[in-house]
């Protein structure tokens, strides 16, 4: 990549050149290219709300969202899941099928798990404030939380695609490398979760996140 | 070649246009002739590499057009001639910045010794309070907010009782006192812009925004709102006048207090009873109205509208255009009421009366004179204004005519029909509020215009009667004997 | 892996078809509506933009009409025309010029000038279509709602957007939202697409800095677009929840029609912010891919290779990263911290600099070129006219105090119609005429389309250029009238009825120009494979119009970059890109 700066584009190419991509090469690199795309797009989305968030916070009236011990539980489904996911990978590429389908099966166990305790978390919110949608920080509660969730659901399309490859194909090739597209989704999503829920909705983090968003 | 020409006839065009159109900054009338000077300089700075750019643009056209036997050159880059470009409108562009930020570090930092005084703004009209003795103005809620107490002061605050009230769209200035103005807005977004003072800033609720500046020319100036506050946007008109120290401290002093007008709030209906025996004559006794005098019915009428009716027929503000007939007949009847608290006395007395026509006394009154003074006589085709209605005028007077009083709109409903048909067309015509004063009245001749022909007003008050239909009532009640 | 020579001067391998599996549709459904030919897809999306940005084109006759004689049209009132501002804007910036620039141009000329069969996800490109229509779909419905489409601006902001004050507060807002969201989403997908195609799906040969400035300006145009539009989506979101939820986002503590709200607490002003960082980015999105072809364009018909090609592309590059740092100068009058205004007015005017690079470098293109005034070449410079004009002006907004007596006046809409308007479109049209014969296999008719150029060319500048003045004289814009002032002489009144002149014969001459495209595609005169005899790979396909995998049985090898015109020792003024050079060396690495 040096070269994009020093190549003089003008100079005609004299020398060899590289063989072709086959296409299933192409194929395979851009799905890879882009989740990671996409992932910096959702990044973006995030952070974007992570700041709006910090800068409603400088507000006098701010009052923070009650604490909700389910979360707790329901970060740990999140992380057991990106764990499981995390071993298909390393079985898949030891061949390991069978150990494979049951990483799979058990991420997507565990991720609805999590998202059914988000919403009893909605649940238990809803209860607690009753009514009290024009505080901000439970609007954006509802939003953050509900985003991530469609994210996560999103992600069970792709898993759902995985399990059924796994569980159709009698061998292994090529199902490396959704595994480990998924797996990056999940671990990806999963720091945004630990980002979000421990930032945003756990104890009294104003002066970190207000260093983070640049406003102290 | 052609193309050339054309190119070259449009730069130049350009250049000339600017220099010899009459058009361009109206008369500056603050201390930013700073602003007005960068600009100048911009002007000057991009004129002149828009003209160069395009001089060389129009001759390549001419010079290196196909011909034949035509080659190019072959000429990857050159990265010297690029660096001297780069740094040459590097120059150029911090000789524009440097002096843009001088001037915005001036634009940010009021002097010490500028007065502050606040501006509200709210769907779609102006009002303004300034601190009193005690130099603070005082604390502000929305939820303060009413009718009795316009600006939400908070009643509680001492610094807010000698607060300078005023619930009106025109501002007076002293000329050659900076004033730091402070902006409030307890809806929408709004923006605060003299056109001769250069600056401008935006509203925004639930914050109070500054701007500052100094007058520096007496007048009078328009004041526009020019940040997208919905229907009414084009029509939030208010006046700034910039006053010699004389005038503005003889304005200044008939300007109530806080304190005053919630004290003001009482009322005497003996003293609006004898006030209103002269109005009767013409507007019946029981406000009923009378269309042969061409005397509105006044049961029913907004108070406040009422109150700002009489104040402009005092000052002069409405009934003095010579087309005015009726208007003019109302004015000296108004110069009758000494000051504000017999305005507020004989409006209150108006209050209490019912409207119905009382025929006991009058043995001549038969159908044919109850139709004559009270039937409706519009002719127009309500579903042919009901979009109208709707889409405009129901902004400020609401969708069943009942009024808004933040938007300073009176109700529409228990008017006579013939009323609002000849005042709509008044309005449109600029016989009545077009006194530089009359802010509101300006607002609804801006409004009265989207009627094209008097059909359409017509349509429009038929309509307006759907909304609720007293006016028949007097007509009915001859009917019954 | 094996290599055999697929001419005498090239000892490379050609690539087999089959390369990326393609699925070739069987159906006429399959063919012309769910088509995964990026070709298809591109028409379907231009066909679609233009088609609204027809709607829009005419909410401007609409707006034109009153401002020129007001209170005489009766079916204009004050609602109608901000909802007729609303949509005009709106459809032009995101449903008209982004899609047709990224989603038109973008598919079309991708997998064809960077050398691959189709985009590297054909089935999520038709999706991204489909996508986008629904979206358009929406926004068309909102006309249609109760109380109307949305007149709360282009900008939306709150709160006036969701409150009873404005038009299209219920219905109208939530249906724009709604539409906008959908948008962003059908974006997304075709964006990701057009991204790594471009990353991952070049022919061998074509590196990076071989790619035509077209593709450069597209694909930091779409970088941009993706990372913008969250911004835009997430405060849609917030909007939308703030009406259906009643949460206070935006929404602070405000009385409204005599009533207070239940809000409490909200900051409008945050909405600003995420908008204007989508919004500022926008223009960017809007105008990079114009950058990029009107590089090529000038190139070509100046028979000359672009000069300063790598400044130019990292003028884009430095460009698109710049634009996310100067959003905002939009709202130095805003009521936001004014002190953010030091910072904004800096980075505005820094972004300037490689701009003019842009501009030098595409007039020094032109000079000892052999410049042949052909239809594109008339829009290119009618472009530099307008680019240079919009940006000049730009240098009055992007100052903060120089900028203050001239927001929110006619001044602003004139300068982003110069530069963001008029200056895209141009482009636009010349592209279209440019790649007419390769899309159609047809010629345009000459005299329609100079007739066209003209007309838009001269009508355009008359109709901009006084705009300017009426905003230095202080006429606001949004406004539905401007009677009644006292610092406003007549004549002001007499320059908006001409400039709603020029516009109305401005806006007749679009109907010629699509008249000409439609009749053309079928009567014009057959156009050979390379009527420009230009360079890129996309007018080196075997037919034309190019079939489905775009390259016949040989994907093309690049031995050069897309400039090489008049090169000094060879009797053609040109040289495709995928032909080798006479000394090349014969062996081949694995």
């Amino acid at each position: 990549m040096s070269s994009i700066f020093t190549e003089q584009p003008w100079i005609a190419d004299t020398g060899p050149i590289a063989p072709a991509l086959s296409g299933s090469e192409i194929a395979l690199n851009s799905r890879r290219s882009a989740l990671k795309v996409l992932l910096s797009v959702v990044s973006i989305f995030f952070l974007l709300m992570i700041v709006a968030y910090g800068g409603r916070m400088l507000y006098q009236d701010w009052r923070p969202t009650p604490q909700i011990n389910l979360l707790w539980a329901n970060t740990g489904m999140l992380l057991l899941s990106s764990l499981c996911l995390q071993g298909a990978l390393m079985w898949a590429r030891e061949g390991r099928m069978q150990w494979v389908k049951s990483g799979l099966v058990a991420a997507a166990v565990l991720t609805v798990l999590f998202l059914a305790g988000q919403l009893a978390a909605w649940q238990q919110l809803i209860t607690m404030v009753l009514g009290d949608f024009s505080n901000p920080s439970v609007g954006f509660f509802f939003m953050i939380t509900g985003i991530h969730g469609l994210h996560m659901a999103g992600g069970m399309v792709a898993l759902g695609r995985a399990i059924r490859r796994a569980f159709s194909s009698l061998h292994l090739s090529g199902i490396e490398h959704t595994v480990a597209n998924c797996a990056l989704y999940w671990h990806y999503l999963l720091g945004v979760w630990l980002v979000v829920f421990g930032l945003l909705f756990t104890g009294n983090n104003f002066e970190i996140l207000l260093r983070i968003c640049g406003f102290i | 070649m052609f193309a050339a020409i054309v190119l070259l006839v449009l730069v130049l065009g350009t250049v000339v246009f600017h220099v010899l159109s009459p058009w361009y900054f109206t008369p500056i009338a603050s201390n930013w002739s700073s602003m007005d000077n960068t600009v100048t300089l911009t002007f000057a700075v991009t004129g002149l590499a828009f003209v160069l750019v395009n001089l060389f643009i129009a001759y390549c056209l001419i010079k290196f057009r196909n011909k034949a036997g035509r080659r190019a050159e072959y000429e990857p880059e050159s990265i010297k001639m690029e660096t001297w470009l780069t740094g040459l409108t590097t120059v150029g562009i911090a000789a524009m910045l440097a002096p843009g930020l001088l001037i915005w570090k001036d634009v940010v930092t009021p002097p010490d010794s500028a007065t502050e005084l606040e501006v509200l703004a709210r769907q779609w009209n102006w009002s303004y309070r300034l601190p009193g003795e005690d130099g603070q103005l005082g604390a502000v809620a929305v939820s303060h907010t009413s009718e009795d107490n316009p600006l939400g002061i908070d009643p509680s605050d001492p610094f807010g009782q000698d607060d300078i009230i005023v619930y009106d769209p025109v501002l007076h200035l002293k000329v050659g006192e900076p004033v730091t103005f402070l902006l409030r807005s307890t809806d929408v977004l709004h923006n605060f812009t003299v056109p001769q003072f250069r600056v401008k800033m935006d509203f925004v609720p639930g914050q109070v925004s500054y701007i500052w500046a100094e007058p520096q020319e007496e007048g009078s100036y328009d004041l526009l709102c020019e940040e997208l506050c919905g229907v009414g946007h084009y029509a939030m008109r208010g006046r700034v006048i910039v006053d010699s120290e004389e005038e503005y401290a003889a304005w200044l002093a008939v300007q109530p207090t806080f304190a005053e007008t919630q004290a003001g709030l009482g009322t005497d209906l003996v003293a609006g009873q004898a006030s209103y025996a002269v109005c009767s004559s013409c507007h019946g006794a029981n406000a009923e109205g009378n269309k042969a005098m061409h005397a509105p019915r006044l049961a029913g009428m907004d108070a406040e509208y009422m109150k700002r009716q009489l104040r402009h027929f005092k000052r002069g503000v409405r009934g003095t255009h010579e087309d005015d007939t009726w208007g003019q007949t109302m004015a000296p009847m108004a110069m009758m009421l000494a000051d504000a608290s017999a305005i507020n006395n004989v409006v209150a007395y108006i209050d209490t009366l019912s409207g119905e026509a009382d025929f006991s006394g009058d043995s001549t009154y038969n159908l044919s004179a109850a139709v004559e003074r009270y039937a409706p006589s519009a002719s127009g085709d309500p579903s042919k204004s009901a979009a109208l209605y709707q889409s405009t005028c129901a902004m400020c007077h609401g969708g069943a005519g009942e009024g808004v009083w933040t938007v300073n709109a009176p109700n529409l409903t228990g008017l006579d029909d013939w009323y609002l048909a000849s005042q709509i067309k008044n309005f449109r015509d600029g016989i009545r509020g077009r006194h530089a004063d009359d802010l509101y009245g300006l607002q609804m001749g801006l409004v009265s215009n989207t009627m094209t022909d008097d059909q359409a007003i017509e349509d429009m008050v038929a309509y307006i009667m759907t909304l609720e239909s007293n006016t028949e009532e007097p007509v009915q009640l001859a009917q019954q004997r | 892996m094996e290599h055999i020579a697929h001419d005498e001067t090239s000892f490379v391998r050609p690539a087999e078809v089959g390369e990326m599996e393609l699925y070739h549709p069987k159906t006429w459904l399959g063919k012309y509506v769910f088509s995964q030919d990026a070709k298809t897809i591109a028409i379907q999306y231009a066909g679609t933009a233009i088609a609204i940005g027809m709607v829009a084109l005419v909410l401007s006759w609409l707006m034109r009409l009153q401002l020129a004689w007001p209170n005489t049209f009766t079916f204009i009132d004050p609602a109608y025309y901000l909802q007729a501002v609303t949509m005009h804007g709106m459809i032009m910036v995101v449903y008209l010029l982004t899609a047709l620039f990224l989603g038109g141009f973008g598919n079309y000329l991708i997998p064809l000038m960077v050398g691959a069969r189709d985009m590297v996800f054909p089935w999520l490109n038709m999706i991204s279509f489909w996508v986008y229509f629904t979206a358009v779909l929406l926004l068309a419905a909102s006309f249609f709602v109760g109380g109307g489409s949305t007149g709360a601006g282009w900008t939306l902001y709150p709160p006036q957007a969701i409150l009873p004050g404005t038009p299209g507060s219920k219905a109208g807002i939530l249906l724009m939202l709604a539409s906008l969201a959908v948008f962003i989403i059908g974006f997304t997908m075709g964006g990701l697409n057009y991204v790594v195609t471009i990353l991952q799906a070049r022919t061998r040969g074509m590196t990076l800095m071989r790619m035509p400035l077209t593709i450069w300006g597209i694909f930091v145009a779409t970088v941009l677009a993706l990372f913008a539009f969250p911004a835009l989506f997430v405060s849609a979101i917030m909007m939308s929840l703030d009406v259906l939820l009643g949460t206070s986002f935006f929404m602070p503590a405000i009385m409204t029609m005599g009533s207070e709200s239940e809000h409490v607490g909200g900051n409008p002003l945050l909405f600003q912010h995420l908008f204007w960082f989508f919004g500022h980015p926008e223009v960017y999105i809007v105008a990079l891919p114009a950058f990029g072809i009107v590089s090529d364009l000038i190139s070509v018909h100046a028979r000359k290779n672009i000069f300063g090609y790598r400044m130019m592309v990292w003028a884009i590059v430095i460009i698109g990263a710049l634009s996310f740092v100067v959003w905002a100068h939009h709202m130095y009058v805003s009521g936001m911290n004014p002190y953010f205004g030091f910072f904004f007015a800096t980075t505005t005017l820094i972004i300037a600099v490689p701009t003019a690079l842009k501009v030098y470098n595409w007039v020094l293109t032109l000079w000892q070129g052999n410049i042949h005034l052909t239809v594109p070449m008339l829009f290119s410079i009618a472009f530099l006219l307008f680019f240079i004009n919009g940006g000049m002006t730009g240098l009055f907004l992007g100052n903060a105090s120089v900028s203050m007596p001239l927001s929110d006046t006619l001044f602003v809409v004139a300068h982003f119609h110069m530069v963001m308007a008029v200056a895209p479109v141009m482009v636009v049209c010349g592209a279209i005429y440019h790649w007419y014969p390769k899309i159609t296999g047809r010629w345009y008719h000459e005299g329609m389309a100079r007739f066209h150029f003209w007309v838009t060319f001269v009508g355009s500048y008359l109709v901009f250029l006084p705009m300017h003045y009426l905003g230095i004289m202080g006429v606001p814009r949004r406004y539905f009238e401007i009677t009644g002032t006292t610092f406003l002489p007549d004549s002001a009144h007499s320059v908006n009825a001409s400039i709603t002149i020029a516009a109305l014969v401005v806006g007749f001459a679009q109907l010629v120009f699509l008249y000409n495209l439609i009749v053309s595609a079928f009567n014009g005169k057959k156009a050979p494979g390379n009527p420009w005899n230009a360079t890129t790979l996309e007018w080196q396909t075997e037919h034309t119009p190019p079939e489905h995998g775009n390259f016949g049985k040989e994907l093309p090898c690049v031995y050069r970059w897309a400039y090489d015109y008049s090169v000094p020792g060879i009797e053609d003024d040109f040289i495709p890109q995928n032909v080798p050079p006479r000394n090349r060396q014969t062996e081949v690495v694995q």
